[in-house]
């Protein structure tokens, strides 16, 4: 029975010890809502973690630190989460959907603040890009900002693989670049991905540029209901669309290369 | 290192209290579906094996759904938090339990039948059978708790994988793997199978520890 005694007190020891890291009143917690392709890339972490450092005064004058805690998504499930108000502020790429989230008066502000390229990536160079249409093509299918994105492009080049050649892998970015790099296809990445892992994509290049890709913030509207944090979400939402914090994001680089650009 | 080690913390706090609270509400479950005949007997315990293979990430979904802010449970403001993540895996793992444990039951009849008529009072009865089948039943412990600390949908879906806050081994594993960490993510792999090797040897022990007492 002593044993079950031992256990009871690691049981218990442990709880207490997760317990205590929370509960702090000075930290306020913010919680957002984004997409894969901002968590892979490292930025959000990097963004994080310079904004946690800042101290803000609320209205009755006490100090205090903002704590965010964040989602990845999709950017259609992302979205989602904005929509049912479990999420304070939403960073999306996914231009269409986020208009019509703030004309049903999901949002209450929203601005285009960073954007990069899709890159287009296969195993052979390709002269023009409507080539595209005659080879195998993996396709997100997860209603991403990467897989609207790939729809806006069939629509642009007036055609699109069919049948065999067109496969949907409905997962993440990178697992979708590993299926092409088995599979010997081509697909559309946000260039983050690509650039932290193309060293182990052997078989695939990039072989154009793809459409822009535009990351927007946006705050989510508080009437929706009494737990949304307003105020911290707007002080997130300034600090990110300011210029000062453009820059830092261009300074955020792979290999040398800025992932993102500030708008 | 000190999150790796949070996260191993935080799995393991959830799953063996998911698995401890599962393990008792299924055994009552178990015991009444035993102990009592009542109409549509059969249709429970159908409802209840087809229970014991509810997709995780379905249960997750609808769990997501009750307990969103804009859900019926919403006002707990429990999404997105450790104690869902419990409640989730209790959830999920209270029908293969109790399945496991009336299957047990069942086939230990004749025990139970014996144990009635060396006149046993009810206490006694309960007493002595869980003592009698303290094995089977650790089995089954360890049956839920295996199943609670593979399980990578529904605390994805419930929990969100915060960083520090609701990252458990699974969901890090699979978020390592999306962003092409494979070192880190069989690392967590293997950590998680050696937790899982640690626990059954302490079940074992446990086990043996009163082989010896008896002698």
């Amino acid at each position: 029975m002593y044993k079950i005694k031992k256990y009871i007190v690691l049981v218990v020891s442990t709880s207490t010890l997760i317990l205590t890291a929370c509960g702090d009143e000075s930290v306020h917690t913010l919680r957002i809502s984004t997409t894969t392709s901002v968590q892979n890339s490292g930025l959000l972490d990097y963004l994080i973690e310079e904004f946690e450092s800042y101290n803000f005064t609320s209205a009755n004058d006490e100090e205090y630190k903002i704590e965010i805690d964040y989602i990845a998504n999709g950017s259609g499930a992302a979205i989602e989460l904005g929509k049912s108000g479990d999420v304070d502020l939403l960073i999306v790429h996914s231009e269409e959907a986020e208009l019509a989230f703030m004309e049903d008066g999901h949002g209450v502000s929203r601005e285009q603040f960073m954007y990069n390229f899709f890159y287009i990536t296969g195993p052979d160079t390709i002269v023009d890009e409507r080539e595209l249409c005659n080879n195998l093509f993996y396709s997100r299918g997860d209603n991403s900002g990467t897989h609207v994105a790939e729809k806006n492009m069939w629509l642009d080049l007036g055609c699109k693989p069919t049948g065999e050649n067109y496969k949907e892998t409905g997962k993440g970015m990178l697992d979708t670049l590993v299926i092409a790099n088995e599979q010997n296809g081509y697909t559309l990445t946000d260039n983050a991905t690509w650039l932290k892992n193309s060293s182990s994509l052997q078989y695939l290049q990039k072989v154009a540029n793809g459409p822009e890709n535009r990351y927007s913030v946006i705050t989510v509207n508080p009437e929706k209901n009494s737990k949304i944090n307003e105020v911290d979400a707007i002080l997130f939402y300034n600090w990110l669309i300011s210029d000062e914090t453009g820059d830092f994001i261009e300074a955020y680089k792979i290999n040398g290369e800025s992932l993102f650009y500030k708008l | 290192m000190k999150e790796t080690l949070e996260i191993i913390l935080l799995t393991l706090y959830v799953n063996i209290t998911a698995s401890i609270i599962a393990m008792v509400i299924g055994s009552l479950f178990a015991i009444l579906l035993y102990k009592y005949k009542f109409p549509c007997k059969s249709l429970v315990l159908l409802v209840n094996r087809t229970l014991m293979a509810l997709p995780p990430v379905v249960l997750g979904l609808v769990m997501f759904l009750a307990f969103s802010r804009s859900g019926p449970l919403g006002f707990l403001d429990l999404l997105f938090t450790v104690p869902i993540l419990i409640i989730t895996q209790i959830c999920l793992l209270i029908p293969i339990i109790t399945g496991h444990v009336y299957n047990y039951l069942e086939s230990n009849r004749n025990l139970l039948y014996s144990l009635k008529l060396l006149g046993c009072n009810k206490f006694e009865l309960v007493l002595t059978s869980i003592l009698e089948m303290r094995k089977g039943l650790t089995f089954i412990f360890f049956i839920g708790f295996s199943r609670a600390v593979s399980e990578v949908g529904a605390v994805m879906i419930v929990g969100g994988n915060i960083a520090g806050d609701t990252r458990m081994m699974t969901t890090a594993i699979s978020m390592y793997i999306s962003m092409g960490e494979r070192e880190t993510a069989i690392a967590l792999g293997v950590t998680l199978l050696a937790i899982t090797f640690v626990v059954q040897l302490f079940l074992r022990r446990l086990e043996k520890e009163e082989i010896h007492e008896n002698l």
